[in-house]
């Protein structure tokens, strides 16, 4: 057993899968790939058993990026699973400190069960009015804006997958979106 | 939707990205263990630190180790500080190694304060005093540059794990190895202005470098290719 509590065997098996992947082999690769997910998945959720099940899948996608740009690192001679479950460890960390920075500067939503009763807050033009103003605002944004916000803000993608999806780089996506937000933010304040 | 739905939408995108992992993804050249990096490392940089020192100090105003034991102590500490924490750094960067890894040079590090620490006591008043030697600060900047500058090169083609502690290590050795060359310009006595001078510079310069560590450092950027059709 390894320090994990893995057999023996599975390390052997992925060490060889591993050592022809690093010698170009696509498919034992990708073999290796689908066989350590299930692996990966369970790690995350024991270390992390509140994560909901997207967030666990983020930090599983996280890992095989991670896995992928580090794998000359890893020496054939060398056990499999302990290089493997240090990158998991890591990107969970990252994942944690990511999670603390947005909690810090996110507001959380608070459902109100009165309606106010101020005159302005029951007019007829209602969410419906405003939600058409808002699709026309974004309707008129240049096409890179749009992209980011409709990706980012509607389709509720991450920024790293929504850089996958467009080919941009995370860094133009976000500043896209802060442009995209100044001006839908303008937009609104003329209506 | 049922709240089995997005999760099993998400397991297909995990699989998407295999496929484009494993599409994108052709030969790789294996890191050598860290020791292996580490002597190369050296062997790299040895001689462009003689190469600074032969440029900055005058031949005949070098002070080669031959007499002293305890200025032979204080070489060989600051030469294996330099070693321990090259090897350190680039242990640092590999998943799977040791942490305790990181603690290595303590040991040669400590023995390196405790030579020139004995050889104030030694030397006292008559000593060489502390000056002013800011010369002494740029000169190991200068000399630990290349050294330097060769292990970010070599520390970027693995895993950031701790990038404070490996770029503060790697600033460790560089600025070691430069004390150790630049330590030739100083008569054996001068062990105040070395503790001073010198030690002072390798902290800087190990503080500095842990310090810009995470900019330095950085996972590198995956760009998965598209899997071939069918």
């Amino acid at each position: 057993m390894t320090s994990d509590g893995e057999p023996l065997e599975l390390d052997d098996r992925w060490r060889g899968l591993m050592r022809a992947a690093q010698c170009g082999d696509a498919e034992a690769y990708a073999e290796l790939l689908q066989q350590a997910v299930p692996w990966i998945r369970r790690v995350v959720r024991r270390r992390r058993g509140r994560l909901r099940p997207e967030d666990v899948e983020d930090v599983v996608q996280d890992v095989l990026l991670a896995v992928h740009a580090v794998r000359a690192t890893y020496d054939p001679e060398r056990p499999f699973l302990p290089w493997l479950l240090a990158i998991v460890r890591h990107r969970l960390v990252d994942q944690a400190r990511r999670d603390v920075r947005r909690a810090a500067h996110e507001c959380p939503g608070v459902d109100l069960d009165v309606t106010f009763a101020a005159r302005g807050a029951n007019l007829v033009r209602g969410a419906s009015a405003d939600a058409a103003i808002l699709r026309q605002a974004i309707a008129h944004l240049p096409a890179g804006q749009r992209r980011a916000i409709e990706l980012l803000k509607i389709e509720g993608l991450s920024l790293k997958e929504a850089a996958r999806a467009t080919g941009a780089s995370v860094g133009a996506l976000k500043v896209a979106t802060y442009r995209a937000m100044t001006a839908l933010r303008k937009a609104l304040a003329n209506e | 939707m049922s709240s089995s739905e997005p999760r099993f939408e998400r397991e297909h995108e995990t699989e998407a990205l295999i496929r484009q992992l494993a599409a994108g993804a052709g030969a790789v050249r294996v890191l050598a263990a860290p020791w292996r990096r580490a002597a190369m490392w050296g062997a790299l940089s040895i001689p462009i630190a003689g190469a600074m020192l032969a440029a900055v100090a005058h031949r005949d105003r070098l002070f080669l180790p031959d007499s002293d034991p305890r200025f032979l102590l204080e070489e060989a500490a600051s030469l294996a500080t330099a070693a321990a924490a090259a090897v350190a750094a680039l242990a640092s960067i590999v998943p799977g190694y040791r942490r305790a890894w990181m603690l290595a040079p303590l040991l040669p590090f400590g023995v390196w304060l405790a030579a020139i620490g004995a050889g104030c006591l030694h030397a006292g008043a008559t000593s060489t005093g502390i000056g002013r030697d800011w010369s002494c600060v740029s000169a190991i900047a200068a000399t630990g540059a290349a050294p330097a500058a060769l292990m970010a090169a070599m520390l970027r083609r693995g895993a950031p794990l701790a990038p404070f502690w490996s770029a503060a290590l790697g600033g460790l050795a560089s600025a070691a190895l430069g004390n150790s060359v630049m330590r030739l310009a100083h008569p054996p006595d001068a062990s105040v202005l070395v503790l001073v001078w010198h030690v002072g510079a390798v902290c800087l310069l190990t503080a500095t470098l842990g310090g810009v560590g995470r900019r330095l450092l950085r996972w590198p950027a995956v760009h998965p290719a598209r899997p071939p059709a069918g």
